[in-house]
């Protein structure tokens, strides 16, 4: 399998907002694996949506289980979530984020702590969870690539953007 | 192609970036990297800019802001290069704490001491309170535990309090 292209900001197709899925049959699910191989194969690994390979449906990959951050506290392994919404978030966390689509910059963004999800799983399902620390901010990312939006319209203050020359 | 740093800065007001960044645009030049802001009552601008102008007509433009009261430097610099750099962690140092003499001079003499680069420095101060941010680059190869030791012996010293937060960024 090879890994899908990732766009790259300021791609203006970073910037639509995807549609709902309401199919999720076989060209869905092919879609999936070689999103959730793109995802594994790139830096960071834990999370991807489908607007950043070009494909703007409302679907979000998340895996935080081999992550070792020190807010990785709750972690559900690997989550295909299509339709996601946040219906309740508490608390707030400020993180210092990097994204696949902006690679030469990192900021730090401000996200709620907890979070109650609500989306359909990879077969159409409704499932709803709760979720805090890592895996929350990850979901809260990724979600806000299906509304066209990044990371850098989020950053706390014009001192929280930061150039970087490696993207580890 | 050249590469310029200016420096520039005169009483705060409105229109200060647009005066100086209108005779850099109308040289045809690109700002590179830049800080600016107001320290005290003064508007300072610090800028890397690159172009084809030179240097003697750059400062022949900037001369007419001097009536305005902004002053300025312009210094032609070798081109930006990447430079290899020993592997390093980002670390924010807050150092806050009653405002005396030395607090900026002896804590970033021991990161020198320790080969500990500064990325990044601001200081405020308020009343009494003195802050001071710093974004420094630990060497991977510095022993922590012992920085921190030498941090606390100088927390004590400058009766100060300094926190040493490692910054981790998550790749998403």
């Amino acid at each position: 399998m090879e890994k899908l292209p990732i766009l790259q900001y300021p791609d203006e197709r970073l910037k639509k907002v995807s549609i709902e899925v309401v199919d999720f049959g076989k060209e869905f699910k092919e879609f999936v694996e070689k999103l959730k191989y793109t995802m594994y194969n790139s830096p960071g690994g834990v999370g991807i949506a489908a607007p950043q390979v070009n494909n703007h449906i409302r679907t979000i990959i998340v895996d935080t289980s081999k992550s070792t951050h020190k807010t990785n506290k709750v972690s559900h392994g690997l989550m295909v979530l299509s339709n996601p919404k946040i219906v309740y978030g508490e608390g707030e966390i400020i993180f210092r984020e990097g994204c696949m689509s902006i690679p030469d910059y990192t900021g730090n963004v401000k996200r709620f702590y907890y979070i109650k999800v609500e989306a359909l799983d990879e077969n159409g399902k409704l499932i709803t969870f709760d979720t805090e620390g890592f895996e929350a901010v990850v979901i809260q990312h990724e979600i806000d690539h299906l509304d066209g939006k990044v990371f850098i319209e989020k950053v706390v203050s014009p001192k929280d953007i930061f150039k970087r020359k490696v993207y580890k | 192609m050249k590469q310029f740093i200016i420096t520039a800065f005169g009483e705060d007001r409105p229109g200060i970036v647009a005066k100086v960044t209108e005779i850099l645009y109308k040289n045809g030049l690109n700002i590179e990297d830049s800080a600016m802001t107001r320290l005290n009552d003064e508007f300072v601008i610090m800028l890397v800019v690159k172009g084809d102008t030179e240097k003697s007509s750059l400062e022949n433009d900037l001369k007419s802001l001097e009536k305005e009261g902004i002053n300025f430097t312009v210094k032609e610099v070798p081109l930006s290069k990447e430079k290899e750099k020993e592997d390093y962690q980002l670390y924010n140092i807050i150092v806050y704490g009653s405002d005396k003499p030395g607090i900026v001079y002896n804590v970033s003499k021991l990161l020198a001491e320790k080969s500990i680069n500064i990325a990044d420095l601001r200081t405020e101060k308020t009343k009494d309170l003195y802050v001071m941010f710093i974004q420094a680059e630990i060497p991977n190869s510095l022993d922590i535990t012992e920085l921190e030791k030498e941090v606390e012996s100088l927390k004590d010293n400058l009766n100060v309090d300094i926190s040493l937060q490692c910054v981790d960024t998550a790749n998403l």
